[in-house]
């Protein structure tokens, strides 16, 4: 099962890059990265920090991917 | 069934190294002479070119190592915000640029203890001036690529003339960075198994041939044994309470 996000809609939305939101949520640009090309599990302290910051959920952002 | 597979496999395999290793002990016994004469041969050519030899490797290294590092540096100054491409691009650079650079000061310590081995049969002075510019411009070029690096990661930390160096840099890596550390260390120790038992093997081969003494045995068991102990001394203090992932 992999993880799905919207992380980059949700960026585009708010008109932020990549470094702007590492820097929102105390991660680095390349984790931002990394989570955006679902390479990288993000914790589920990174994940509700990434939600605030936009304004919704983990569950919004974050998607179980069905195999 | 499931279960037995695997053992079979490792039986297998087990058994078949041993069957190769026999008949390439026994073989290498046919060629004892061809074997031993070419390990002198060899170990003579780099002794009598000891200086030509560390000069073109480490001189190479050096050239690689400047082209390398002006180049991102170049890039770095054209660097935009929102270029993430362009950023990536840097960070490999830099990400092939500080192993290089270790593994160059690595090299260099080594080719020394050639000239020290040879100390006897040529003047020192000129191995010890390449040894100590070597690491004098490894280490120059360490801090000036993590200056590079600490411009493009502002958050980084960590000075790497400090000896607690190590200690601070991955206290200033988020968890994604951490577990990108931590899993790349494991496929080292991982690999590294494998290495120690590959040399042993072939040090075992060698001694049939040559006499190479006691020592290589004593260097690789010292050393695969401290990196078994040291692993499982790390990982059992982590699994009783010391794994500290809360931020």
């Amino acid at each position: 099962m992999g993880l799905e996000n919207r992380l980059k809609q949700y960026r585009a939305r708010d008109n932020l890059n990549q470094s702007d939101l590492g820097k929102l949520v105390g991660a680095s640009r390349q984790t931002i990265s990394l989570i955006e090309r679902g390479d990288y599990s993000p914790s589920v302290i990174l994940a509700l920090k990434i939600a605030k910051v936009f304004g919704t959920t983990v569950e919004e952002l974050f998607l179980l991917e069905e195999e | 069934m499931k279960k037995q597979k695997p053992t079979l496999k490792f039986l297998s395999i087990i058994c078949i190294s041993a069957i190769l290793g026999g008949l390439l002990g026994g073989s290498l016994i046919h060629f004892e002479a061809v074997i031993y004469q070419s390990i002198i041969n060899l170990q003579d050519f780099i002794l009598r070119n000891n200086y030509l030899i560390q000069s073109v490797i480490l001189g190479l290294c050096a050239v690689i190592i400047l082209i390398v590092f002006f180049s991102a540096k170049r890039k770095l100054k054209r660097l935009e915000q929102n270029d993430d491409a362009f950023f990536d691009q840097i960070d490999h650079q830099l990400g092939f640029l500080l192993p290089f650079i270790s593994a160059t000061m690595i090299g260099g310590l080594c080719l020394f203890g050639i000239t020290v081995t040879n100390a006897l049969n040529e003047p020192v002075l000129p191995g010890l001036i390449l040894f100590m510019f070597n690491t004098a411009f490894t280490l120059i070029m360490t801090v000036l690529t993590i200056k590079l690096t600490k411009i493009l990661y502002p958050e980084k930390k960590g000075n790497p003339l400090d000896f607690n160096f190590d200690k601070e840099w991955i206290k200033s890596c988020d968890e994604a960075e951490k577990f990108v550390i931590y899993k790349a260390s494991y496929r080292c120790y991982q690999l590294m198994n494998f290495v120690y038992c590959g040399v042993l093997t072939l040090f075992l081969l060698i001694s049939i041939v040559i006499n190479i003494g006691v020592f290589p045995y004593l260097l690789i068991g010292f050393l695969w044994i401290t990196q078994t102990l040291i692993y499982a001394k790390s990982a059992n203090k982590l699994q009783h309470g010391q794994l500290d992932n809360v931020q």
